[in-house]
């Protein structure tokens, strides 16, 4: 067996919190429970479990304004999350944040950026201080199809092979730049090609076969690790919901994600395969499901019951370390 | 050709200048003058400058000659072309209309005063306003918010009016400038204090009436005062304030003369401000006059000692025993117990006394509320906490603002008698001398007594010396016989 | 097409439109009546490409919905995500014979776009001495109110009110919001154009025709002669909503709502202080080098001799805005601190 059974248990863990923390954002959104915008990224979790499972805390993500399932993956609590979420006083950021903007350096997740194209940068800065105080940490960006087009990312990529940079780039390519088709953003035809052109290797992959994408991202890790520099990966995946919860997604067509859930929804396709290949039973998998149901049922009460942050204490606090 | 005649004016420098005298012209009538050219040199209240040429041509006429003192805005001479006729510079001279409105400011002016001081070129035949309320419908003219508004109060038909503000609209600079150079008065509203062109009619500014009378005796316009006073009046805080600022015009920094003593000199806080400014005021507006009376205080010394000897906590001291002397006589001749604003006399049913205490730099007066109602002891206490804490500049306001009748004492200096000042609106204040073992004639055989001199001041405007004499008769009863107090 | 000065309306037929929709008339006929006026940006159309509807959004807040049905995609133009680019194309388009609306779809995004704003379009005129022009619109959508978080509801008028060259319109209602927005398309100079987001529905009666109001000239939502207060964008209603709170105490406000805050009609402002000498400005913005200390120093230097009361000013706190309720609702300022910082100039 390839695998590890505790790795793949980890994996559909991991995956499986995700699916039904974004579904029950969704559903508590619409109940009005949540404040703000979410992006939901249910329908990509193979791609950010595959990239942090092998991670450590120190090892550095970058995310996007779709980042709740980054956070997941890089190990960041739910319960805190979903306070956070809520906007409650002992979420993650204190609630000042906010889903868009949900972070926790502690774990290494540099947090969620509403910006698009805010990322790279940044990462490629997590990168140079893990390469100048030789701590073999690596740094990881993700990114949209979308954020492909800005000028930051561009000028990222282009920086992190000039400097050799221990920072992959990650890119989940949905299909969609909020509601313009990626293909009609993109100039090329292929934005692996196009990526390959800043002078790094680059790779497309299956991001619904987890293992697929899982394969190439330890390649990808380990170069960077090495001080073999930067890579592109771009893993194209589907999303369920929409660029927003609540977003009629009019741009979609008919039946699209009904159809998608059916044959592209990569935790089906993670069970089929581990079933088949014989490497997990099915029980297993259920119980985990049960778990995380539980787990996800108890983060919303907590948030629920979380206090609200005190304008008199909370509003004017974490400026500055000092003034 | 009435346009080639150029007025030469008395300038306006600075916001507070009036007028100015005339020291010397550096041209005389006939001489070719170029902008900027010296003309003449005038002297106001704060410097010497010189009024230089604003147009090219020749000087016609000069009005004004040195040591004559003329208003901002005056015709000092007249600039014309050679050719100009006598007759035409008379008509311009005769016709010059010299209100203050017309200002010829000597600064660089900007693009919207260059356009203001056009439109407020003086008419030949100034009209009435009547000439301005004319005309046909004007909603669609372009003007500011402001001079719409205003345009309607004054009656004014917006199409007759010059507009020189933003985009060529009638501003509210353009609306007064058409009024008052049709002879029309501005209206000064309750928030406005003038430009620097309005006259100062401070008769409907809002002000309490302390402020009001301040202002009168103190020379300062309500115009020039600041507003802070309750529902936007001008109170005393702010007449004060104004009076102060005007004591700071350089001009007035005092000349050290040479080969003196050192000494140094320093501007006085505002708490030495607000003293000199109310006593000033005090001893102008009331009309003091003094009833003098001595008291033999031998009997009030004993009950004093029986007092302090039976009681070990508070030593009541003789001036608590003239505390509460005073309160008492004041309840028996109420009509001393009394405040007098200038317009309404307030009389008081308890004696609420203020004692002056000296403290650094100065002196402020705490309040013994109904003392008349209060023990000894219980003035003791009082006494000794205010004035404690006067010292440490502790006193909440109404612990001294107030008070129906004050009480000062030099006595412990050894002054034997003085008059005091009336603290407004209070009616009268009582000094008391030291007590001191003085000679006195008892049935006709010279006797010693411990004898203290007591000086009533009294505001005769409210209280009459028959009324003093009285109180003051009952006041030597109660020092001199204490247990009568106890009545 | 009648101009509208004076701050009375502009008569004709006229119906209840949102603010939104205002906007969008205002850029159809517009382009309607000027082939060389576009439109560019994300999703200002929507759907490009996918499978699904076109014009999908018609703009993320609706402003643009139906203008690439009517004008085709040559001139309603869905862009990549590349702020710098669109805004750059804005700029040398306007150069070279069209007339550009480019929206950011949200004014926070000026971040990654900033050199080709105020180094390029801002400054063309002067550095080639008065030869180029550049007229063209930036449509940007700011404010707080939304919990949309710290990076996606700024203000950041000051910002660009304070550089040479750029004008900046902030339409407070509906009808505002379509003359300004004629007056900004046909305009020779690049116009920053900010819409507050919590005022896409507000509603009020808008002509039926088009029409363009000056840059420069203050509206007078409500007069009176106690108390001055300057107020920009959202904080117009509040302002309206205090000032309708103390008349009926008797205390008179002058609301004055500059609409364009550069050019800013100081005059009207120093006018008012004139007759009131008592001045309030509120401004959502943070409070350092903001709108609220640039208006409150330009009257403390003109018109200071008119003040009886120190000038108080109402803004945001110095801090990124807060994502949950609580704070935000506390960052913004409210009626009650309006009302509060009226009652203390009036000393009451």
């Amino acid at each position: 067996m390839p695998y590890q059974e505790d790795f793949l248990l980890r994996a559909y863990r991991s995956m499986r919190t995700i699916r039904q923390f974004e579904e029950r954002c969704i559903k508590e959104f619409m109940g009005g429970n949540i404040p703000g915008f979410v992006h939901a990224s249910n329908g990509q979790e193979a791609i950010a479990v595959a990239a942090c499972i092998d991670l450590s805390d120190s090892d550095i993500i970058g995310s996007t304004h779709r980042g709740h399932g980054h956070c997941i993956a890089k190990g960041c609590d739910i319960g805190g999350m979903m306070k956070e979420i809520m906007g409650r006083s002992t979420g993650l950021c204190k609630g000042k944040g906010g889903s868009m903007h949900i972070a926790d350096i502690d774990k290494g997740m540099l947090g969620a950026n509403a910006i698009v194209g805010g990322g790279p940068p940044l990462v490629n800065g997590a990168a140079l201080a893990a390469k100048t105080l030789g701590t073999k940490n690596v740094a990881l960006s993700f990114n949209g199809d979308g954020s492909a087009n800005q000028g930051t990312t561009m000028e990222a990529m282009n920086m992190a092979v000039v400097l050799q940079l221990p920072h992959v780039f990650v890119y989940e390519n949905n299909g969609y730049a909020e509601g313009t088709a990626a293909n009609y953003g993109l100039g090329c035809d292929s934005l692996t090609d196009r990526n390959s052109g800043f002078g790094m290797p680059a790779e497309c992959v299956d991001g619904n076969d987890f293992f697929a994408t899982y394969e190439a991202l330890k390649v990808a890790t380990q170069r960077a690790r090495d001080g073999g520099g930067p890579t592109s990966i771009e893993a194209k995946c589907v999303r369920f919901d929409g660029h927003f919860i609540g977003d009629p997604q009019l741009y979609r067509g008919e039946d699209e994600v009904k159809n998608a859930r059916k044959t592209e929804d990569c935790l089906k396709i993670f069970r089929d395969r581990v079933i088949k290949e014989g490497w997990l039973k099915a029980a297993a998998m259920n119980a985990i499901d049960k778990e995380i149901a539980a787990k996800i049922e108890k983060a919303v009460a907590d948030g629920l019951a979380a206090p609200r942050p005190d304008p008199s204490t909370d509003l004017l606090s974490d400026v500055y370390s000092s003034y | 050709m009435t346009n080639e005649i150029k007025p030469i004016g008395m300038p306006k420098w600075g916001m507070e200048m009036s007028e100015g005298e005339i020291n010397a012209w550096h041209v005389k009538v006939g001489d070719q003058v170029n902008i900027e050219d010296d003309l003449v040199d005038v002297e106001t209240a704060k410097i010497v400058n010189t009024v230089t040429a604003a147009d090219n041509g020749i000087v016609r006429a000069i009005l004004a000659q040195p040591g004559e003192t003329h208003a901002v805005g005056d015709l000092l001479g007249v600039i014309a072309s050679v050719d100009t006729s006598e007759d035409d510079i008379q008509a311009f001279i005769n016709s010059y209309a010299t209100n203050s409105e017309v200002v010829f400011i000597e600064k660089a002016p900007t693009m919207t005063e260059v356009a203001n001081e056009s439109s407020t070129q003086v008419e030949q035949n100034p009209s009435n306003t009547d000439t301005l309320s004319g005309g046909e419908d004007d909603s669609n003219v372009s003007a500011s918010p402001v001079a719409r508004r205003l345009a309607a109060d004054y009656g004014v038909n917006l199409n007759n009016i010059v507009g020189t503000g933003r985009h060529g609209r009638v501003s509210k600079r353009d609306l007064e400038a058409a009024v008052t150079a049709a002879g029309g008065r501005l209206i000064s509203s309750n928030n406005s204090v003038p430009n620097k062109a309005q006259q100062g009619d401070d008769s409907d500014i809002k002000a309490t009436p302390v402020a009001r009378r301040l202002a009168e005796e103190l020379g300062i316009n309500l115009l020039e005062c600041r507003a802070s006073g309750d529902r936007g009046r001008v109170c005393k805080a702010d007449v004060d304030a104004a009076a102060a600022m005007k004591n700071k015009l350089p001009s007035q920094v005092a000349v050290v003369a040479p080969n003196t003593s050192s000494s140094e000199s320093q501007t006085i806080s505002s708490m030495r401000k607000t003293i000199a400014g109310r006593l000033q005021a005090s001893k102008q507006t009331a009309p003091h006059y003094r009833v003098h009376i001595d008291a033999e205080l031998d009997n009030l010394l004993t009950t004093r000692k029986q007092i302090n000897d039976a009681n070990t906590d508070t030593k009541v001291s003789v001036n608590d025993f003239i505390i509460k002397a005073c309160a008492s006589a004041l309840i028996r001749v109420p009509a001393v117990n009394v405040q007098f604003n200038g317009e309404q006399i307030t009389h008081f049913s308890d004696a609420d006394i203020s004692v002056a205490v000296a403290i650094k730099d100065g002196l402020i007066t705490p309040i013994i509320v109904g003392a008349n109602n209060k023990g000894l002891e219980s003035i003791s206490n009082e006494m000794r906490d205010l004035s404690t804490r006067a010292k440490l500049n502790r006193l909440k306001p109404e612990e001294f603002q107030g008070g129906s009748f004050c009480i000062s004492n030099l006595g412990m200096y050894g002054i034997k008698q003085f008059d005091a000042i009336i603290n407004p609106p209070q009616g009268a204040i009582l000094a008391v001398g030291t007590g001191e073992q003085r000679a006195v004639v008892r049935n006709g055989a010279l006797a010693v007594a411990t004898v203290m001199s007591l000086t009533l001041s009294s505001d005769h405007r409210v209280i009459d010396g028959a009324v003093a004499a009285e109180f003051m008769s009952v006041l030597k009863g109660f020092l001199e016989q204490p247990a009568t107090m106890l009545v | 097409m009648t101009t509208n000065t004076n701050n009375s309306k502009i008569g004709g037929k006229t119906s209840i439109k949102t603010y939104r929709e205002a906007l969008n008339d205002a850029i159809r006929e517009e382009m309607r009546r000027d082939p060389t006026v576009i439109v560019l940006g994300e999703e200002v159309s929507g759907g490009a490409g996918c499978d699904g509807q076109d014009d999908a959004y018609g703009g993320v807040f609706g402003v643009t919905k139906g203008l690439m049905p009517e004008f085709g995609r040559e001139r309603v133009i869905d862009t990549p995500i590349s702020e710098a680019a669109i805004i750059g194309a804005a700029a040398g388009a306007a150069n070279n014979g069209l007339r550009p609306i480019a929206e950011l779809m949200f004014f926070d995004f000026i971040g990654v776009s900033f050199d080709q704003i105020f180094n390029q379009a801002a400054k063309f005129r002067y550095m080639f001495g008065g030869k180029s022009k550049t007229p063209m619109v930036i449509r940007g959508t700011v404010g707080a109110g939304w919990r949309a978080g710290a990076q996606h509801s700024s203000m950041l008028h000051s910002v660009v009110t304070h550089i040479p060259g750029l004008k900046v319109v902030m339409p407070s209602n509906a009808y505002d919001a379509k003359g300004l927005m004629v007056q900004a398309i046909r305009d020779e100079d690049p116009v920053i154009f900010l819409e507050h987001k919590v005022m896409y529905n507000n509603e009020c009666e808008v002509p039926d025709e088009q029409y363009a109001i000056p840059f420069g000239e203050a509206a007078f939502p409500r007069q009176g002669k106690d108390v001055t207060i300057v107020a920009i964008s959202n904080m117009v209603t509040h302002a309206i909503a205090a000032a309708d709170i103390l008349a009926k105490e008797g205390i008179t406000c002058d609301v004055i709502d500059p609409r364009t805050v550069s050019p800013l009609d100081d005059e009207a402002i120093l006018e008012s202080v004139e007759v009131t000498g008592r001045l309030v400005v509120v401004d959502e913005g943070n409070p350092r080098c903001g709108l609220a200390s640039d208006i409150a120093g330009i009257v403390a230097e003109k018109g200071f001799f008119s003040l009886r009361a120190p000038i108080r000013t109402v803004t945001a706190p110095h801090t990124p805005v807060p994502f949950a309720p609580e704070l935000e609702d506390a960052y913004v300022p409210s009626v009650d601190k309006v009302l509060a910082a009226v009652r203390d100039v009036l000393g009451a």
